[in-house]
This record gives C-alpha cells, structure tokens and sequence, in this order.
C-alpha cells in the first residue's frame, strides 16, 4: 500500500483570514474550486501521497485558520512540520504587509530551524492587484523562502507550490526521516538533539 | 516522523480528531483561565481557548468539561462563534464516543454549510465508528458477511 511512499512530510499552511488558504489546499487536493468557501474552523487536515523526481512523500497537509480568535490556538500544530506555505493576497496589501508576524510566529512555534518556506501570493486571476510580483520575491529572498504566485481559482502554480516546497524538503538532509528507517521506531517530536544554530542537518558532514 | 495513519482505514486513528493536546499547551490554557478567573470573570477568549484544549485532552473527564464550556459560550455567542462551538461540540461528542451526539450537532453545521469539508469529513468518520463499533468488542469480518442495518 505505502511501500514506495519515501517519506511522510508534515506541511502547514498558515496566513491571514480570507487569502485563500483552504481554496490552494483544496484545488491541490481535490482539484476543484468554491468562491465561497466558508472560513476554516481550527484547523482542517488533508493527506495527498505525491511524486517528485521519482520520490513519492506522503503530505500530512494542516490548514490553519487565519481568523483572529484561532491565534493562540493553532501554532500547537507547528511542531514537527518539515515545511510551511506562507500565504498572502496579492489584491490586499495588508495580507502583505502582516507577513512579518507570520514569520515570528513560526520562529517562535517551529520545533526545527531549517524547516523550508514557500511564500504564495495568491488571486493572480484578480484584476485590482496590490502587490507587485517584484515585491513578493524580494521579500522571499530576504527571508529565505521560495516563492510564487498563483491562483486558487485558475490552477496557475498551485501543484508547482507544492512539488517545489517538497522537493526542497527533500534536498535537505537530516529535516525528513525514510520511512523504512522509521519501521517500527516511534520517533518523539522533539528535537533529534541536532547541534542547533542555523548549521542544522549539515553539521553531520563535516 | 513516523508514517501518519490513513483516516478512511478501519480502526485507524484520525490525525485531526482523535489528535492529543501536548500537556504543556493544556497546562498554560488552564494556567490563564485560573488567572482570569482569579481575578473576577474570564473573557469569552479564554474560555474558548481553555476549552479547546480540554477538548483535546487525552483524559475523557476533560473532554467532559470542555464539551459543557462549549455549550455555555454557545448560548450566548455571536453567530460566528456559535458555529465554531457547534462543531467543537461534534469534535468533542466523537472524542466521547457518544456518536448520535456528534452526528446531531455535525448535522446543524452541514445544514447550514452544506459543503463544509471538515463536518463533512468529521460526518464521515463518526458513521464509520458508528457501523463497525469499537474494534475490541466488534472483530472485523470479512466483507458481504456484515448485516447492514
């Protein structure tokens, strides 16, 4: 059944109320498309098993709610995720401008320091855009992330999103286990006892 | 990193409702519902916070009282949180194995949001409990042999 799956990977996706968070998760999953999906109660999961470069990773995918009144709540589902969607709205500026405290958030929250970030700027199908293309990347490049920009409603960038996030993942050693590795070893989600800092998994290289 | 179980196995345990609160996180929610409390009434945030957690207990006495938290804010909460306690109320009554309960308030909330995902998926989960029962008391038999009711 899960014999070829290479590895599990915790995803979160976190941002703003009403970016679109749910609508990218759900055209990734199901691939369909609600202009009126309700807003997230908690936090919502999905599971979706893909392929990228011949690797099969099984996605334990968390949807966050952005609301306000979850604030406290959710960042207790940050611990042992191996890699986050960092998401803002292209046609609202203030979803721009509060990524910065999504940043803290996850650096306070975040069980591992090397988890890999992917910065979505999503509604491109939207005309009264607020936030330049240029910004976005420059803004994911300060901070390490990779970038794109998509929409829920088009499919543009959706899979790519995902597929680039994973396969980062991937290419970083000591941040995902192989299940074979795993059979039978129920591994805590504490840290593994890695030196810390930003050298992370490649201090075993040295 | 162990590999997560598949929510449609029979048996399997589901990551999101049947997930355990990390002690630590339900002791600093307690923590400040003490301190509100202490100090006169706590705010409705802290009681939702609080009984959130306790939802999330591993310890079904918690559950309990999380469950009686939810439906106290629910009777006087704004539309938005009535929701939100609605379906924690389902969330809690599953963790509570009392699935009639569960079904009757995940049904308020599909009623009013017909495709909702996550009642539809907590719908889902609860019929599956319902039609195999626990697996102690209720062994698998091999598909056809079962009588439906």
């Amino acid at each position: 059944m899960d014999e070829d799956v290479l590895t599990t990977l915790k995803i979160l996706i976190i941002g703003e109320s009403g970016v679109g968070k749910s609508s990218l998760l759900l055209r990734f999953t199901d691939d369909t498309f609600d202009p009126e999906l309700a807003a997230t109660i908690g936090v919502d999961f999905k599971v979706k098993t893909i392929s990228v470069d011949g690797n099969k990773a099984k996605l334990a995918i968390w949807d966050t709610a952005g609301q306000e009144r979850f604030r406290t709540l959710t960042p207790s589902y940050y611990r042992g995720a191996q890699g986050v969607i960092l998401v803002y709205d292209v046609t609202r500026r203030d979803t721009f401008v509060k990524l910065d405290n999504w940043l803290n958030e996850l650096e306070t929250y975040c069980t591992r320091n090397d988890i890999v970030k992917m910065l979505v700027g999503n509604k491109i199908d939207k005309e009264n855009r607020e936030v330049d293309r240029n910004e976005g990347l420059k803004f994911a490049r300060k901070h390490s992330m990779l970038f794109i920009e998509a929409s829920a409603k088009t499919c543009d960038g959706v899979q790519c999103a995902f597929e680039e996030l994973v396969e980062k993942i991937i290419q970083t050693p000591g941040l995902w286990e192989s299940e074979s590795q795993n059979k039978g070893v129920k591994l805590s989600n504490k840290e593994e006892g890695h030196g810390g800092g930003a050298c992370g998994g490649y201090c075993s290289m040295l | 990193m162990s590999s997560l179980p598949a929510a449609a196995l029979p048996g399997a345990m589901d990551p999101e409702f049947d997930d355990v609160v990390a002690p630590e996180d339900l002791m600093a929610l307690e923590r400040r519902y003490a301190e509100e409390s202490h100090r006169g009434a706590p705010s409705r945030r802290c009681r939702f916070e609080y009984a959130w957690g306790l939802l999330r207990s591993r310890y079904n006495s918690d559950v309990r009282k999380g469950v009686a938290m939810f439906r106290e804010l629910m009777a006087d909460g704004a539309p938005e949180e009535q929701r939100d306690c609605v379906y924690y109320l389902a969330v809690g009554n599953y963790r509570l194995k009392e699935y009639e309960q569960a079904l009757k308030y995940v049904g308020a909330l599909l009623q009013a949001e017909p495709g909702n995902t996550q009642g539809l998926r907590l719908q889902q989960l609860v019929r599956a409990r319902m039609h195999r029962g626990e697996p102690h008391c209720a062994p698998l038999r091999p598909i056809g042999t079962r009588s439906d009711p």
